[in-house]
């Protein structure tokens, strides 16, 4: 500010000056008698203060004390551990030659001690409640000579949670465990009235032998004391694992802990946090709680030894469930989430994915798998390709949504593209191009054609878009998109075309259940459908949304949604691409929410009176898809392959050189409805044909191909053919340990071996099989744990080998751990059970105990009977078995 | 504060629309910009005992959390309206620190406490003494809504007239003439809050 100006005896000058932010000299106007000057000089003061006190800026934070070797109570405080806004944290021994004994001593900072004292006695209540072998332990609390108060803890050496996990390169099932200690530790708290209110990685210590330790209940506050929740207080949390009820300064509950949890589940699979809130900035953290959930886990991964396809599905809908923006949409309590881990870690389907039936078939098909495979049920396999093969042909039903697109883009485009097919300025670029290298070619042009108008680049930008969805790069339509966007502008003749880059961001993106920017896409389609008065893309935009709903496992959502989008449409059923969107939704979530018969009415709905357009073709094929699944699953196979063959039919002679995806779905279907139906020859010829249009389109080792080929040996199998069965397993194995992700991962590779293992013991290579089962058992035991169905079998099927190899003590001992393993986790009534007690029955024949063997053979018969029926292979042989027992 | 105006396309108001236009940017680029301003004001306000960066920075954190969960629906009601919201939450935002920690114990009286502009003992009421900053108080909340706005940017944000006049797209002279206008009729009221 100056410093000298003369004052001035007129008042509206002093204003001036006041406004001016001057300095006032007041001593010289202190005689001033003109009222209205007297006035001026005291706002003057006012507002010097006022400037003032707001021109100070914050010292830096205040240096801890006491230091090192001081003495609190009894004890010698040793080195700082940790400082936070409450206060800080010291490694301390007792002094006082009593026990020796090293303790955490917790202080609060010397200023606002009244209050801290209160906090504080008020934690000691709190503390003393709470006993649990996962929460450090309470000792004691006092007030040191010079009256301030502390808190003795137990010492916990460990470290953090993360770092832990980091450092060990923990696989997956380590993680959960931990995880799980954690959740039981917090639910006890909440058992007490206590929310932890700032759980994060860093407050949970793992000591050396792997216990875990949540740390600093400091800031818990009773419910108690405020009634039902209590107020979020001024930093009382850390911004990284805040959650939305948090940020918005609402009321909080035990489900804030809940969604920190959450969130360091998702930190601890996918090896980072979300994006968002990876510095902490409440501003960042803030808008995305607005903008929508984090993208699953599986989908951020980072490198580390957990796999994505370990997290996708039942872990990423448990994370989505802990961090659902509503608190009462998340689960009832920390205790059910405990319990939904512990579902999944035991191949349950968990609640997060809600109960449909669709799901709990693939649950229950994913921990039976090895029998369907093993004895021919392939039901399994029949899923597994149906759902493969209905995604598919959803991809197929962009492909042709496209292809109109392209049709109806302007002229300028087309002759864009024709002039770059028809010049090419590669030489070497003949007939033969693919689409793929016209449009890299054209995204390369257009990025360097400077003569283009921004109105023919926006044209170029949205069939590029187009073309990159149809042929899967998905990333790349995206970008492509959001350039096109970038050019559109506000101006009212583009409209049109915002309106399908927006439509084509949201569809994609919520096909991949990315559900923030799809989210955003989807707003920005219901503002544009609105500004426009648009019916089609306003219904676009629910249909995407009851795709992300779909994600969430919200069936209802995903209903509701549909519906809506259906009643916009209105019973014109047009323009009747989107009626079939909106209807397959409407349908899919009916199915998966486990009213199948509500489905299958609403697919043949659709599907009557269905016009005859060529463009509809996909939309078609893809209901049918739908409805065969739904047939399938309630057993009528018969129509099942009558649909398929329809639908191939349908699909027609091949176009062009390169097999279309719909095809490939719907033979492998095909391949494995023939194989549920014991039709092995024919299963064969379409999982040939399958297996062959695969590799062509999607490459030798894609995931598509795999789990034909993995399809197929089984086939072979069943058909005898050993040396190619064994070919595929091999191969299958190989490649799947290459890629270890999709297609199940490791669990997959594991299944592949487990039935390489069970070929070689069929085949009477026992020395073989033996090397082979041990090492797939110790990895089973390893990474999928001692109850999953993998570890069970083998070691069952280990005591055949040793029967085969004569060390038939060894098999009875292998067989009766199998048979224990298989009753605690399966029950008595599972088939697997069954087949540990008919081959312990044949173990103990084999040894000459023939009261025993016969015992354990007839309960398994009697099971069999029951669960698969009198004509079953399985029950047949059983009856076998018996017989020759009995002779 | 200098005398650079904000970049063009990025004034307050014209962020808030492009805001309300679902551009979420705009939030962090409008918060961004305006946190060191809240930063001083806040640590002009808080008692000696939450005066360090930490609890400055963390009254501050409440405050613009406060303000990103309702943004959505702010709708300000004249030009420089953005401001004297963001004062009043962090005027709540302090008030519910102090009554959280129990920090006046003799103000616990809720009326008290609304009425309260600074917490006792901060750099705010050792300035003006607790019934200057009563006062003044007082003063600002009889005036007019944008006069109000016009004191809190130019003394409590220590806004520039070139920065001022871009939130209200005004001249920056235009500025201090009517500030110096508002100055004249807060001081009448002053002086008729003394007589009362």
């Amino acid at each position: 500010m100056p410093t000298e100006p003369q004052p001035s005896a007129d008042a509206d000058a002093l204003f001036a000056r006041i406004a001016d932010r001057e300095a006032i000299d007041h001593g010289a106007l202190a005689t001033a008698s003109d009222p209205a000057l007297v006035r001026a000089l005291a706002l003057a003061r006012l507002l010097e203060g006022v400037a003032e006190a707001a021109a100070e800026t914050p010292p830096p934070p205040r240096r801890s004390e006491p230091g090192e070797n001081a003495r609190i109570g009894p004890y010698r405080l040793l080195r700082l551990l940790g400082e936070g806004g409450m206060g800080e944290v010291w490694l301390a021994e007792r002094c006082d030659g009593q026990v020796e004994q090293r303790v955490a001593i917790k202080r609060v900072r010397g200023a606002a001690r009244l209050s801290m004292l209160r906090h504080l006695l008020r934690e000691r209540r709190i503390l003393a409640r709470l006993s649990h072998p996962n929460i450090a332990r309470f000792l004691g609390a006092d007030v040191d000579a010079g009256g301030e108060p502390y808190l003795v803890l137990e010492y916990v050496e460990g470290i953090a949670l993360d770092r832990y996990c980091r450092e060990r390169q923990s696989p997956l099932r380590e993680r959960l465990r931990l995880m799980l200690a954690v959740c039981d530790a917090v639910a006890h708290a909440h058992h007490h009235l206590v929310v932890h209110r700032d759980l994060k990685p860093a407050n949970v210590l793992v000591d050396r032998d792997g216990h875990p330790k949540l740390l600093d209940f400091g800031i818990a506050r009773l419910l108690e004391d405020s009634g039902a929740a209590t107020h979020t207080g001024l930093a009382a949390m850390t911004p990284r694992y805040a959650a939305p009820e948090q940020f918005a300064g609402d009321d909080v509950s035990p489900a804030i802990d809940q969604y920190a949890l959450g969130l360091m589940l998702y930190e601890l699979l996918s090896g980072a946090l979300p994006a968002e809130r990876q510095d902490g900035n409440v501003v960042r953290i803030a808008a995305a709680l607005e903008a929508g959930d984090p993208p699953p886990a599986s989908g951020a991964m980072t490198a580390g030894p957990v796999h994505a396809a370990e997290v996708r599905g039942d872990l990423d809908a448990i994370i989505a469930r802990c961090l659902r923006r509503d608190p009462l949409a998340r689960y009832a309590s920390v205790a059910e989430l405990a319990a939904d881990v512990r579902r999944h870690l035991a191949g349950e389907a968990v609640l997060a994915r809600g109960d449909a039936l669709a799901y709990r078939l693939r649950r229950f098909i994913a921990r039976h798998r090895l029998a369907f495979f093993g004895v021919g049920i392939a039901l399994a396999a029949i899923v597994a390709a149906l759902l493969g093969a209905y995604d598919q042909a959803r991809r197929a039903q962009r492909e042709a949504a496209a292809a109109v697109a392209a049709r109806d883009s302007a002229e300028a485009v087309n002759r864009f593209l024709a002039d770059l097919l028809a010049a090419p300025a590669d030489p070497h670029r003949g007939a033969g191009t693919r689409v793929a290298d016209v449009l890299d070619a054209a995204a390369e042009l257009v990025a360097q054609d400077e003569s283009l108008s921004s109105a023919q680049r926006l044209a170029i930008h949205e069939v590029l878009a187009r073309g990159f969805d149809s042929l899967g790069q998905v990333d790349r339509a995206i970008a492509e998109a959001e350039a096109g966007l970038a050019l559109a502008g506000d101006k009212r003749a583009s409209r049109g075309q915002r309106l399908a880059l927006w439509e084509l961001i949201s569809r994609i993106e919520s096909l991949r259940c990315r559900a923030q920017p799809a989210a955003t896409a989807i707003a920005a389609l219901q503002r544009e459908a609105a500004a426009a008065n648009a019916v089609e893309p306003a219904a676009d935009a629910l249909v995407a949304g009851a795709r992300l709903a779909e994600c969430d496992g919200d069936h209802r959502a995903q209903l509701a949604a549909a519906t809506q989008a259906l009643a916009l449409l209105g019973a014109a059923r047009e323009p009747f691409d989107s009626y079939a969107a909106a209807a397959e939704q409407a349908a899919r979530a009916e199915f998966s929410g486990g009213d199948a018969a509500a489905a299958e009415r609403r697919l043949r709905a659709a599907l009557a009176n269905w016009p005859e357009r060529p463009r509809l073709l996909q939309f078609r094929i893809s209901l049918r898809h739908l409805l065969l699944q739904v047939v399938a699953a309630r057993g009528d196979l018969g129509e099942a392959e009558a649909i398929a063959r329809e639908n191939l039919a349908l699909l027609g002679p091949r176009h062009g050189t390169l097999p279309h995806p719909t095809l490939i779905a719907t033979r492998s279907a095909l391949a494995a409805i023939l194989q549920e139906r014991g039709d092995y020859a024919a299963a064969l010829v379409e999982g040939n044909a399958a297996l062959a249009d695969a590799t062509t389109l999607h490459g030798a080792e894609s995931e598509e191909a795999m789990t034909i080929l993995a399809n197929r040996a089984n086939v072979l199998k069943a058909l005898g053919h050993f040396d190619a069965a064994e070919a595929d397993y091999r191969k299958v194995i190989a490649t799947l340990a290459r890629r270890e992700s999709g297609a199940g991962g490791v669990e997959a590779r594991l299944i592949n071996a487990f039935n390489l293992f069970e070929l070689l013991n069929d085949r009477a290579r026992f020395d073989e099989a033996k090397s082979h089962g041990d090492a797939l058992l110790a990895e089973a035991e390893r990474v999928l744990g001692a109850e999953h169905i993998v570890t069970l079998e083998t070691r069952d099927a280990l005591g055949v080998t040793a029967l085969g190899r004569g060390d038939v003590e060894r098999a009875e001992t292998l067989h009766r751990a199998a048979l224990a393993g298989k009753r605690k986790a399966l029950g008595e009534e599972s088939p697997y059970t069954a087949s540990a007690r008919l081959r312990l029955g044949l173990a103990l024949a084999a040894r000459g105990h023939h009261a025993e063997a016969r015992s354990e053979i007839e309960a398994a018969l009697a099971t069999r009977r029951k669960v698969l029926g009198p004509n079953h292979p399985d029950t047949r042989a059983a009856e076998r078995a018996l017989r020759e027992v009995g002779r | 504060m200098d005398d650079a105006k904000p970049p063009s396309g990025q004034t307050t108001a014209l962020l808030l629309a492009r805001l309300r236009a679902g551009e979420r940017e705009a939030a962090e680029l409008l918060l961004r910009r305006v946190e060191p301003l809240l930063r001083r004001w806040a640590h002009g306000r808080l008692p000696p005992q939450l005066r360090d960066a930490n609890d400055t920075a963390d009254l501050v954190q409440v405050a613009l959390m406060r303000v990103l969960a309702r943004i959505d629906r702010f709708d300000p009601a004249h030009a420089g309206a953005f401001y004297a919201y963001l004062r009043q939450t962090l005027l709540n935002a302090l008030r519910d620190a102090l009554r959280e920690r129990r920090l006046q114990p003799e103000r616990e009286d809720e009326a008290a406490l609304a009425a309260l502009p600074a917490a006792s003992g901060s750099a705010l009421e050792a300035a003006l003494g607790r019934e200057g900053a009563i006062a003044y108080e007082q003063a600002l909340q009889r005036l007019p809504p944008q006069h109000q706005a016009l004191v809190v940017m130019r003394f409590e944000f220590g806004m520039s007239f070139p920065e001022i006049g871009a939130e209200l797209d005004e001249s920056a002279d235009g500025v201090r003439i009517k500030l110096q206008r508002v100055l004249k009729k807060m001081s009448e009221l002053l002086h008729d809050a003394d007589a009362d």
